[in-house]
């Protein structure tokens, strides 16, 4: 059942895509979501503004040169900054490293560096090398303004701007823990009606209150249930008891204590498509459940110590 | 690895020192087990911002190459070298990889729902290593101190040891998170914040006892406890409570894992390699030569060529395959380490009483001028 929220959002994006903004540059119809692992953040972006960067960043966000890249730096009370493409979790292919490059400086001087604008990286001795990695400032700062690329803005997820910028982060302003563009994606103006993004999703450990604008942070995030892979599953846990008979057949013929070997490669297998199942729910909210999981893991683990005795080498 | 599957206070306190205490001296151990950790700590507390720069991840990724994978290696090689290990542990040498390889071929196949369990499965499990590792080694160094380990010692050191992987782990599966090994994303558990609370409050707890525990069996017994013995166990906690918040060290925490493995696998190759007989320091070089480039040709068979081969038989993207091949090797060898490193089998333990003046041949025996 689609909530109430999200079909106020989807109108929102629905108008805003089709209307100019009043106040502000015009944006284009369609929008880039960043999936990231704190919640969705959706960019509109100003191709009026700044045509050729506008275009570069959805030909690398068609491309899934993002997918993989994470927020290098935060800084409350300033800005986030997405990391290079090529700092991403996986090394870009040859396709995508051709789409890379160099983007000149389009300073405009009625858009300004406001809180949540989208603005160009670049290295501090060439404003015209700027190539994937942008931030999102979360203050006015008009003192970057005609020195770096303002190209869009976030309109949705500004709560999941907030609790990015305030993630525990080590003295060098990076997050303690990889806060991760899983994948970025173009929506389509078609597509807006109905899609809705994930609302920030706060971490556990962080000691910090966050701040929100509006929509206080859920744990809650939307999954795909696993069910439709359950045939695949049904084959796993149908191979492993397989792989199992025939090692501890051979096993037997060594002479070895072959039952409570299979006993443990069966509780491993059993216990590997547990976890498959049940993490994803558990993962929606901080509850026991997960603790009694990972306390499960360690006695699997310690367990498997046991696996052989061993006969004493001469 | 040492098992931390030790005997407890009888059978170790019978255990007296066979040799030194040091496997080569104390300061080359001392740097092995865990000096080398604590002196980069220092070091970068002191001249780095501890940012995840290129200079480190490049450093880091050779290291890899010539200690870390080796160290994988090494365990393979120790099993299959000859036919006793084989024998030894018939199992664990022929149904391990049968299992691991029908797990990965699972994994390879179900990229949505078993790729990512195995890999999370992996990365809870690898810490836990780390730390059987750890207690391993502190106990092993007990031992050869003749440093009797009782029970509530025993239990306070390893409380405490888990306990700085248990804290740290859990803090990264909170609720709503992804993480990502090498492009596999797979959704962390979903911990509470009232379990790191409370792993916290236990650790601290374990911390304490220990060091009242040794203090007073250090007065009781007037003789100071070596800190060697304690050395694989503070290191840990630089590497898992204090380190994290500085990701160019976290990037090395495996190297430093790896290098303590290496110390204690080269020592028992060696001794194995004498049985009993003195080797001449050519032979002793030769022999180290040889068993660490074999190691290191083993890590990149297992590290560079199986996702490789992976990918093309699964016909998946080579990183996905790497993630998961990553992941099985690893598993392969957490397995094998439990059961192949017990310090109450005899086999294991008296080899690893050994120093590097065992091992060489007596300079008396040198003609005299």
């Amino acid at each position: 059942m689609r909530r109430p929220g999200a079909v106020v959002l989807a109108a929102t994006l629905t108008a805003a895509g089709a209307v100019a903004a009043d106040d502000g540059p015009r944006k284009a119809p369609e929008r880039v979501v960043l999936e990231t692992t704190a919640g969705d953040l959706v960019l509109a972006l100003y191709p009026d503004v700044a045509p050729h960067t506008v275009e570069q960043i959805e030909k690398l966000v068609r491309g899934g040169v993002y997918d993989g890249t994470h927020f290098v730096r935060v800084e409350p009370g300033f800005v986030i900054q997405l990391s290079s493409a090529e700092d991403r979790a996986t090394a870009l292919s040859e396709d995508q490293r051709k789409l890379i490059h160099k983007l000149a400086l389009e300073a405009s001087p009625t858009v300004r560096h406001r809180r949540y604008s989208v603005s160009l990286a670049h290295p501090n001795e060439d404003p015209n090398a700027g190539e994937t990695s942008f931030s999102v400032l979360t203050v006015d700062a008009p003192h970057l303004d005609g020195q770096y690329t303002v190209f869009g803005e976030v309109e949705t997820g500004k709560d999941v701007v907030s609790l990015i910028e305030h993630a525990p982060a080590d003295e060098g302003k990076r997050p303690l823990r990889r806060i991760e563009v899983t994948h970025a994606r173009v929506l389509e103006p078609a597509e807006l009606a109905t899609f809705k993004p994930r609302p920030g999703l706060r971490p556990a450990g962080s000691a910090t209150k966050i701040t929100t604008d509006g929509t206080a942070p859920s744990t809650a995030a939307p999954k795909a249930g696993a069910g439709s892979s359950d045939r695949g599953l049904a084959g796993a846990v149908g191979a492993m008891t397989g792989l199992g008979l025939a090692a501890a057949v051979f096993a037997w013929r060594k002479g070895a204590t072959v039952s409570a070997a299979l006993s443990l490669l069966s509780a491993l297998a059993g216990f590997l498509v547990c976890f498959a199942l049940l993490v994803p729910e558990t993962n929606r909210t901080a509850s026991a459940t997960a603790v009694v999981i990972f306390a499960a893991a360690l006695a699997l683990f310690r367990v498997m110590g046991r696996f052989e005795p061993g006969a004493p080498k001469s | 690895m040492p098992s931390s599957d030790v005997p407890s206070a009888p059978e170790a306190f019978a255990a007296k020192r066979n040799g030194g205490l040091y496997f080569v001296s104390g300061p080359v151990d001392a740097f092995f087990v865990g000096g080398a950790s604590l002196l980069l700590f220092a070091v970068l507390w002191l001249f780095h911002g501890g940012e995840r720069t290129d200079t480190v991840i490049s450093t880091a990724a050779a290291l890899m190459w010539v200690v870390n994978w080796p160290h994988f290696s090494a365990t393979s090689y120790r099993l299959y070298q000859g036919t006793t290990g084989v024998r030894s542990y018939p199992l664990t040498a022929f149904a391990v990889p049968v299992a691991v390889l029908g797990l990965t071929s699972m994994a390879l196949v179900s990229p949505k729902i078993l790729a990512p369990a195995f890999v999370h499965l992996f990365m809870l499990w690898s810490p836990y290593h780390f730390s059987g590792q750890t207690v391993g080694v502190s106990l092993l160094y007990a031992r050869r101190a003749g440093l009797p380990i009782g029970t509530w010692e025993r239990r306070a050191l390893v409380t405490f040891v888990y306990g700085t992987f248990v804290m740290q782990t859990i803090r990264a599966e909170g609720a709503g998170q992804k993480a990502n090994f090498w492009g596999v994303a797979y959704d962390t558990l979903g911990v509470p914040e009232w379990a790191v609370t409370g792993v916290t409050v236990l650790l601290v707890l374990s911390g304490i006892a220990l060091a009242v525990l040794l203090t007073l069996y250090a007065r009781k017994e007037k003789r100071k406890i070596p800190p060697i013995v304690l050395l694989p166990a503070v290191s840990q906690y630089v590497w898992f409570v204090a380190g994290p918040s500085r990701q160019s060290f976290a990037e090395f925490v495996p190297f430093f894992h790896s290098l303590q493995y290496l110390l204690i696998a080269w020592a028992m190759q060696m001794a194995e390699t004498a049985r009993g007989e003195r080797l001449t320091r050519s032979r002793l070089f030769g022999e180290t030569l040889g068993w660490w480039v074999k190691n290191v040709a083993g890590g990149i068979a297992l590290f560079w060529a199986t996702p490789r081969l992976a990918a093309d038989a699964a016909g998946v993207a080579l990183p996905f395959a790497t993630g998961v091949l990553f992941a099985a090797v690893q598993i392969h060898h957490f397995f094998v380490d439990g059961v192949i490193w017990k310090l109450k089998n005899p086999g294991v333990s008296s080899p690893l009483m050994t120093t590097l003046g065992n091992l060489l041949g007596p300079r008396a025996a040198e003609p005299a001028e």
